[in-house]
């Protein structure tokens, strides 16, 4: 049964999209959709117009046929499209008379394709034609590919080819390479070596052997792989290689080419050898071009003339270092040589850069090529400036040595010793006689005149010069020049030429004649004998050391002096031998002058060898060699001991002496004092009784009293006058006067006395031009007049008593006045004129005049006068009368030098509503102050010591007090010193003393009084001072015959009458004396002070010990007791309210003196 | 894969680089290949490490340089070699696209080695699609990015390409979201 598979046409189409259905008339009844895509217009068209069978072959294609093209393939044929070809099948369709072509195009290739605008689309799934035609066309594109693949094969092949080629011929290079060449990688391990370098076997480097491939192995480690070319250089063999190492990082090995540098190596060392020659060479070497430019230059020319290579490369040498003084003809030479290209040799001067000339031998040539052309110059230069300067040294020398020799002696001699030569410079001169006789050896002719004493020393000389034992000498021996003289020949010989043994050749020396040096010599030896004699037999210990005080010299007597002998002495040291360790620092002081060139002398305390001690006054002085350099000193020692005693004891026995007088002294002020105290009271009372008597006869009694008492007084006065002289305390005032007045009181006063006598009392003559007022002191002048005038009346029975004043020299400021009181008196014997001033002489007639009279009289008159700067003249003639001649160098003074004069007023209701105390342990006294007072309306208490007086003043108000300074109990001044301290600063205090000496006034200020009244004292005097300190206005002042009695205290507390009796008018003597007293108080002062802070009292007492005789000197006798004290007790007083209120008061004292003398006018 | 595609880069870096740039990219990819027979296949290793030097000599991203090549095999190699294949493939993107399966069953007659990836659509509207990109090979979505471009280019529509999902985000395959 015949199964059908039955498909609509579309779906058919679907699968057959190229089919083509055709009846027998050939019309294509239907097609696929792709063949009406192909050509649309197919339907009832005849087949055979639209297509045609292409194979097989037909021969008529009719319906018939084509049946016959069944189960075949067949190839049908597009008429539209020509290209295309269909290739299918026919197949009678069943049922029929149609036959269906089943097919699709048939391409070769996807192109048609496109032709066609056939996509896939247009053919069935199931057709693979497209795929097959992608795969085909894949495969052409393939094929291509394969052929494009084979070429580019074949390209690189011959490519290959090409390169292998060419690297094979590149390979050979290095095969070929005469030089080794070498490949290594990073290990050192050896990849390529060409041929040369397989016959390296060993390889020396850096003193090391190794194998090539040790050898890299070596070197590899040490490269820097990143460094483009490294060199190296071993050695192999007796070859030298260079191995040039290029590592290729990039590449992975290292590339060594190596370089066989043998040749050149040594060719270099040659060069090095060679040039170092040049460079090293001492001489300059100087390379210039073919120019003659400098190119080059070794160090030596740089030292030689001071340029560097910088400073003269291209420059031509000539210019350069030829100056002024290079000699133009040697400088043409050569220029001329060098223009020529020939050698040159010359000398010629040349000059550095510091322009210094220098002599120089040039010797040079020029270098040439092979070609003979000239390339380059050189030249060597050689400084011979020293060989030329030696040589004219040595020719100067030579001339100058000849010379020189010649002026040192008298005669130049050469002995040729070989040639048994002697030349004289000057034969003419020579001293030595000479004939020369070939008979003889020279050396006894030569001889032949020496003093035989000499002749041996000689001889010696000149056998040790022959053996080489010394080079030279310098001799003295005489030479007879007659019979009977010689002369002293000075021979002095060097050696000059030795042999090669060191024996001398020749000798050369001089001759010269000191005859006369010798003879001065002996002159001279024996002065020193008799200096040295001199010195040894002097009566005076000589000594000498040298600059430690080592004993040098000394003469028999230092020896006898100290006990030691010479031996002993000798090399010891001075100070330590002799002196104690306490005087040791004299002498190294003396010592220290000597070095300064000082010579002095001086005297310290030795120890003799038995232990004496002696004083020696040294006279010491530096003693210089004759360079002038000190060598030590020389000391003249001399023996004082015995008069060092004697000293000792004169100051011991001044002391003495000065003790007494002080004793002396002390008992006339006290004894003043004593008869003071009662004097006042009489004087006092009775001049208050006076004031209340009436009656005539009373008058006459109390006048009496009072007329006793007051010579009393005046006795009184003049002892204490002379004591107060003697210890140099009585002072002249210095105030304004008139010496009319003064004339004219001593007249007044003494008429009366004159008149009684019936003797003429006269001032016959007053120069008029005697200053109006003078300054000076008025009652002294007064008291010299009162005493001269009674004397005269005294000695006088006719006649008359005249009083002359005159005027001697009128100056500016001052004048001298000539005062004579002259008498018709008795007179005195010449001789007895001159001891008239004397004290304390007994002498018959004179007696009466001295002790005459006011007291103590002439003596004291002169002393007054001298004080006063004046003179006192006596002329006398026996029973003719006698002129006593006073000259006065006074000042002129005005009248507001004049002290104040008050008048005679008594105002009794002057104290009045006073309230007065009066303190004295003398009831008299207390009594007649205290009537004196109440005289005057002052209301009076008294106390009779400072303790009541105290007691008094705490209880009462006083205004005044009046205080005794001398008192039992509690004294005056310790009683104002408390109530000062205690109870009132301001109350005034007035110290009524017998004392007045000077320097009380100190002590009652420094108490705290304010003022003093010096007993026994005026009723005036104690209103004045009461009224003053009270502050009452008006003072109460009565003239009084006699010269007070109140001591002016002079507030200088120095005394300089004994220093300018010394000095003798000597002004600057004094203000010397005064300077170094000062200075020494202050630095006493100071050394106290010191002294008293360390507790050192042995110190205070020698200050005070070396202050004594000063301050004794200056008369400050204040503080001679004092002064005493501290010497002798400071230290057993040690540290006590005594020493100190002592110290105190002594440097108070010297200060006040030195603020005084400092102030004096 | 089959040399076609290497040689295709070839091309496609000596047409816009040069030969000497291709050269350069040859070395730097280090294969030893110089030469590719289009119908013959090479190791994916080979494609890949091309890209990557191509990407470095071009300096640019190797993402780049596939969606560069993507455009290029459409527009270049495809058209030319198998040009009635790409035509027949549709008249228009979205044709082509829906088309896209039946296609690389067809190329797998001509090239047996052929691995191609597997596509699938979904969501199918007028103005786009999914492309559901399945491929045992990692990385080269860009490509399918260049040929989508490429596609869109070659039909003349502008297309709008997004990447929805991908491997790299722990998906089993890339959805691509076409819009035109």
């Amino acid at each position: 049964m015949n199964k059908f598979i039955g498909f609509e046409q579309e779906q058919f189409s679907k699968i057959f999209p190229f089919f083509i259905v055709i009846n027998n008339e050939l019309i294509i009844e239907s097609c696929g959709r792709s063949i009406m895509k192909l050509n649309s217009n197919l339907i009832n068209t005849s087949f055979n117009e639209k297509f045609q069978v292409k194979r097989p072959f037909l021969q008529k294609c009719d319906f018939e046929e084509i049946k016959t093209l069944v189960n075949q393939v067949v190839f049908l044929g597009f008429n539209a499209k020509t290209q295309l070809s269909l290739r299918g099948q026919f197949e009678i369709i069943p049922d029929s008379d149609k036959m269906i072509f089943i097919g699709s195009p048939w391409f070769d290739s996807m192109k048609l394709l496109q032709n066609y605008n056939l996509n896939l689309h247009d053919f069935a799934y199931h057709d693979p034609i497209i795929d097959m035609l992608h795969v085909l066309n894949n495969q052409e594109i393939g094929a291509i590919e394969l052929t494009q693949l084979v070429k580019r094969i074949n390209q690189q092949k011959n490519d290959l080819k090409e390169a292998n080629r060419k690297t094979q011929e590149i390979a050979l290079f290095p095969t070929q390479n005469p030089d080794p060449l070498i490949r290594i990688d990073f290990d050192g391990k050896i990849l390529i070596t060409n041929p040369i370098a397989k016959k390296i076997s060993k390889l020396t480097y850096n003193s090391q052997v190794f194998t090539m491939s040790q050898f890299w192995q070596q070197i590899v480690k040490t490269i820097n792989l990143n460094s483009k070319k490294l060199v190296i250089e071993a050695k192999s063999d007796q070859k030298i290689f260079s191995f040039a190492i290029v590592p290729l990082p990039d590449y992975g090995y290292i590339n060594i080419y190596g370089r066989d540098i043998t040749l050149e190596k040594n060719k270099e060392e040659q060069l090095r050898i060679l040039s170092l020659l040049a460079a090293e060479n001492t001489h300059a070497v100087v390379i210039a071009d073919k120019k003659g430019k400098i190119e080059w230059i070794n160090r030596s020319f740089e030292l030689m003339t001071g340029y560097s290579l910088k400073d003269i490369i291209g420059k031509k040498p000539g210019k350069i270092l030829q100056g002024p003084g290079s000699n133009q003809a040697t400088s043409d030479y050569l220029r001329n040589q060098i223009i020529n290209g020939d050698p040159f040799d010359c000398e010629i001067l040349n000059y550095t850069k510091t322009n210094n000339p220098y002599w120089v031998r040039i010797q040079g040539q020029a270098l040439r090529d092979s070609n003979d052309k000239i390339i380059k110059y050189f030249a060597i230069q050689e400084d011979i400036t020293s060989k030329r300067e030696i040589e004219e040294k040595l020719r100067d020398f030579t001339i100058k040595f000849k010379l020189a020799l010649e002026q040192v002696g008298d005669n130049v001699w050469e002995h040729d010793l070989l040639g048994k030569d002697i030349n004289y410079s000057n034969p003419s001169k020579r001293l030595i006689d000479i004939t020369p006789n070939p008979n003889y050896e020279i050396e006894l002719t030569r001889w032949k005149n020496i003093h035989e004493d000499d002749l041996q020393l000689v001889v010696e000389n000149e056998q040790k010069c022959r053996n080489g034992e010394i080079d030279h000498y310098s001799l003295e021996y005489r030479i007879w020049s007659s019979k009977s003289d010689f002369n002293w020949i000075l021979d002095r010989g060097v050696v000059i030429d030795k042999d090669k043994q060191g024996l001398p050749l020749k000798l050369i020396g001089t001759h010269t004649d000191i005859t006369k040096q010798k003879n001065t010599e002996s002159a001279l030896k024996i002065k020193e004998e008799k200096y040295r004699n001199i010195i040894a037999n002097i009566n005076l210990g000589l000594l000498e050391v040298d600059n430690d005080e080592i004993i040098q010299y000394a003469n028999s007597r230092f020896c006898n002096m100290i006990g030691y002998s010479l031996e002993e002495l000798a090399g010891k040291k001075a100070s330590t031998l002799f002196v104690s360790s306490e005087d040791e620092k004299i002498l190294l002081d003396k010592r220290k002058l000597r070095i300064k060139g000082v010579a002095d002398a001086y005297e310290v305390e030795v120890r003799s060898k038995l232990g004496e001690r002696l004083w020696w006054m040294i006279s010491g002085a530096p003693n210089y060699n004759d360079k002038g350099d000190l060598i030590g000193s020389v000391g003249i020692h001399l023996d004082i001991t015995k008069s060092k005693k004697l000293e000792h004891d004169l100051i011991v026995a001044k002391e003495k002496a000065e003790a007494s007088t002080m004793a002396k002294e002390k008992f006339l002020a006290n004894m003043s004092h004593e008869i003071r105290t009662p004097m006042n009271a009489i004087m006092g009372m009775s001049n208050l009784l006076r004031k209340s008597l009436k009656q005539k006869n009373q008058l006459f009694y109390i006048d009496t009293i009072l007329g006793a008492s007051d010579n009393l007084l005046v006795i009184l006065n003049d002892i204490l006058d002379i004591s107060k002289i003697e210890a140099g305390k009585l002072t002249i005032e210095k105030i304004g006067f008139k010496m009319e007045t003064v004339i004219a009181r001593c007249i007044q006063v003494m008429a009366h006395r004159a008149e009684e006598k019936d003797l003429s009392f006269t001032n016959s003559f007053s120069d008029p031009n005697i200053s109006k007022v003078l300054i000076g002191d008025p009652y002294r002048i007064n008291q010299v007049l009162m005493n001269l005038i009674s004397n005269s009346i005294k000695f006088t029975e006719k006649g008359g008593v005249d009083i002359v004043c005159k005027l001697i020299k009128n100056r500016k400021s001052s004048q001298v006045l000539h005062i004579c009181v002259r008498d018709t008196g008795i007179g005195m014997k010449k001789e007895f004129v001159s001891k008239l001033f004397q004290k304390f002489t007994q002498e018959d007639e004179s007696i009466s005049r001295r002790y005459g009279g006011t007291g103590l009289g002439l003596s004291i008159t002169k002393e007054l006068i001298e004080l006063m700067g004046g003179l006192i003249t006596i002329k006398s003639e026996k029973n003719i009368g006698t002129s006593i001649n006073l000259e006065l160098d006074l000042k002129k003074g005005t009248d507001e030098d004049m002290p104040d004069k008050h008048d005679n007023i008594s105002n009794t209701k002057m104290l009045v509503d006073t309230n007065l105390l009066v303190v004295d342990d003398n009831e008299m006294n207390l009594l007649v102050a205290s009537s004196m007072l109440k005289h005057y309306g002052a209301s009076i208490k008294t106390a009779s010591n400072g303790q009541e007086a105290i007691e008094m003043i705490k209880k009462d108000k006083f205004d005044l007090i009046l205080m005794d300074v001398q008192m039992p109990v509690l004294d005056g001044l310790e009683a104002t010193r408390q109530i000062r301290e205690n109870i009132s600063k301001k109350l005034p205090v007035i110290a009524l003393t017998a004392y007045a000496v000077k320097g009380d006034e100190q002590k009652f200020l420094s108490a705290g009084m304010n003022d003093y009244l010096s007993k026994p004292f005026e009723e005036s005097k104690l209103v004045n001072v009461v009224t003053k300190w009270l502050s009452i206005d008006s003072t109460v002042i009565e003239a009084t015959e006699e010269t007070s009695t109140v001591e002016i205290i002079e507030e200088n507390l120095y005394n300089i009458s004994s220093l300018e009796s010394i000095a003798k008018g000597n002004v600057e003597f004094i203000e010397q004396m005064i300077g170094i007293f000062i200075d020494m108080a202050n630095r006493s002062i100071s050394e106290i002070k010191d002294a008293y802070h360390k507790d050192d009292f042995k110190t205070i007492s020698k200050v005070a010990h070396r202050l004594k005789p000063s301050i004794d000197n200056m008369g400050i006798v204040i503080l001679k007791e004092e002064i005493r004290e501290l010497e002798s007790s400071a230290e057993a007083y040690k540290r006590s309210e005594k020493l100190e209120k002592l110290l105190v008061h002594t440097e108070k004292i010297l200060k006040e003196v030195i603020v005084q003398l400092k102030h004096r006018s | 894969m089959y040399g076609i595609v290497n040689k295709s880069i070839e091309e496609l870096v000596i047409a816009n680089f040069g030969q000497d740039n291709w050269d350069k990219v040859l070395e730097k990819s280090g294969i030893e290949e110089d030469f590719f027979i289009s119908s013959q296949p090479y190791d994916d290793d080979i494609t890949y490490k091309l890209a990557g030097a191509a990407a470095e000599v071009m300096n640019v991203t190797v993402n780049d340089v596939l969606q560069l090549f993507g455009e290029w095999w459409v527009l270049k190699t495809s058209l030319e070699k198998y040009q009635g294949l790409m035509q027949s493939g549709g008249s228009n993107l979205q044709e082509f696209l829906l088309n896209l399966p039946a296609f690389h069953n067809r190329i797998m007659l001509i090239y047996p080695k052929l691995t191609p990836p597997e596509f699938k659509i979904s969501d199918i509207h007028d103005g786009g699609l999914n492309l559901h990109y399945y491929s045992k090979r990692p990385g080269l979505q860009e490509f399918v990015r260049g040929i989508l471009v490429g596609l869109g280019k070659m039909f003349e529509v502008p297309v709008e390409i997004e990447l929805i999902k991908e491997r790299s985000e722990g998906h089993d395959h890339e959805i691509f979201k076409i819009n035109w």
